[in-house]
């Protein structure tokens, strides 16, 4: 499945560094109840090649990078995609 | 085959191990690359694995725990990121060559060797207190002695680091999965230990765990599955250190090798090990052929003798003939031997696992006794 494949919502996209990092970030907010799920990131939104990305919805974005920030697994990047395939990188 | 030499290789595993590398090799990949099942598996396992490491050793966070082929990779890493040509290291007298050789290998490296006596913690202290002085820049200590079992006092030698600012390197290749190791508590900057000694790993793992704030240099550059296009190493961990695929279906009997150990728990396993040899010591004591070399105030699992008789070699040779697993010689570690005066013939080493029994005790020293 594709990043925002499944359903056409709007998501957010929240870059990280390794997969150990998605991986935790992942795990640290399903356990706050969020809806969490990693991939390798699209090839576009990062320059330095291969990573991935824990996608959140839009009405979690801003509690998920609270909570990513007092966990010390703050996101590289985020990115606005409105479920058309594009993204928009935003401030953290 | 009685087994007592642990303290190389656990040889008896739990099932789960061998059943988890088994299932492993038939379903996962490598973390980090494809993003496909077999490779999710894959990296939900390392996951797993380098947060039960972290939760055990307490390390600050599972990205800290790097997995490393054995206790002697982890070292060469965690030397080769502190000291460079000129510098000065301090390192206790029971350091086995895999802490010695990387020392020496770097080439013009002051090495102050604290030699103190064999079971005499205070000494030690004293010896580092003496020799931790301002131009020295890392401090390496062995947790357990793998020659003597002797417990050195690394949390006081912790301590006196943490005060003069100087990294400390402990080597817990004898005490990981039988003695506390504490990563955070003692302040360490590294600490370096086998998979398939007291963790009753498969061989060919090993972790090196890394102290809040370290930054370890790579001993390889490669692959990570991240950020491929940079050609530097990433500089975050693990994949700063982890170049090339994982051995993950080791790791998955690792990774069962560690819940095994917490499930029983390191009082038990101490106690346990710890009575055998006690028992070992004090029947090889009552023999009068054997000086022994042990400490009655405190348990180990490894016990170290020197028959007065026989060669140390002739002794095991003939041990193995009658199906009992020991080592003998200088374990590595010579410079352990010159400290504590056995240089000459090495000894013979027994260690036990927690699959040992009593049973097993008195047929070795039933064995012993016959000639």
């Amino acid at each position: 499945m594709l990043i925002g494949e499944a359903l056409a919502l709007p998501y957010y996209l929240l870059l990280c560094r390794s997969i150990t990092h998605a991986q935790r970030m992942s795990t640290l907010l399903e356990r706050s109840g969020i809806s969490a799920p990693y991939y390798r990131a699209p090839s576009g939104l990062t320059d330095r090649g291969c990573s991935y990305a824990v996608r959140v919805g839009t009405n979690h974005y801003q509690t998920a990078v609270q909570i990513l920030k007092a966990g010390g697994l703050p996101p590289m990047r985020a990115f606005y995609s409105a479920g058309d395939g594009a993204h928009r990188e935003v401030t953290i | 085959m009685i087994y007592f030499d642990s303290a190389a290789t656990t040889l008896q595993k739990p099932a789960s191990v061998a059943r988890a590398v088994a299932e492993a090799i038939g379903t996962v990949t490598t973390p980090g690359r494809g993003d496909h099942p077999a490779a999710r598996r894959a990296a939900e396992l390392m996951l797993n694995c380098r947060t039960e490491a972290a939760e055990l050793f307490h390390v600050a966070q599972p990205e800290n725990v790097i997995f490393t082929s054995n206790a002697t990779h982890a070292l060469n890493i965690a030397i080769k990121s502190l000291v460079k040509p000129g510098d000065t290291v301090v390192i206790s007298g029971y350091e086995h060559n895999a802490v010695t050789r990387p020392l020496t290998a770097i080439g013009d490296v002051t090495v102050k060797v604290v030699n103190g006596r064999l079971f005499d913690p205070e000494q030690m202290v004293d010896g580092f207190v003496r020799a931790l002085t301002g131009e020295v820049k890392a401090a390496v200590c062995t947790h357990v002695s793998n020659v003597f079992g002797y417990a050195l006092p690394v949390r006081e030698i912790a301590s006196l680091c943490r005060k003069r600012g100087i990294p400390l390197i402990v080597d817990a290749s004898q005490s990981a999965g039988i003695l506390p190791v504490d990563v955070a508590g003692w302040g360490a900057a590294y600490a370096a230990m086998p998979g398939h000694k007291g963790l009753y790993g498969p061989q060919g793992t090993g972790l090196l765990l890394c102290g809040e704030g370290q930054m370890p240099g790579p001993l390889l550059e490669g692959g990570t599955g991240s950020l491929s296009r940079q050609q530097e190493m990433p500089d975050f961990l693990p994949d700063r250190l982890e170049a090339g695929t994982h051995n993950v279906h080791s790791v998955a009997g690792l990774l069962e090798g560690i819940r095994f150990v917490k499930e029983r728990g390191l009082t038990r396993i101490a106690r346990q090990e710890g009575e055998l040899m006690a028992a070992l010591g004090e029947g090889l004591e009552r023999l009068g052929r054997f000086r022994v070399f042990r400490n009655r105030e405190t348990e180990s699992s490894v016990l170290s003798v020197v028959p007065l008789e026989e060669d140390p070699e002739v002794l095991a040779a003939r041990l193995a003939e009658q199906d009992v697993a020991l080592r003998a010689g200088l374990h590595c570690a010579p410079l352990a031997h010159m400290t504590a005066g056995t240089a000459k013939t090495g000894t013979v080493r027994f260690s036990a696992s927690v699959f040992n029994t009593m049973a097993e005790v008195e047929q070795v020293l039933r064995l012993l006794a016959a000639r």
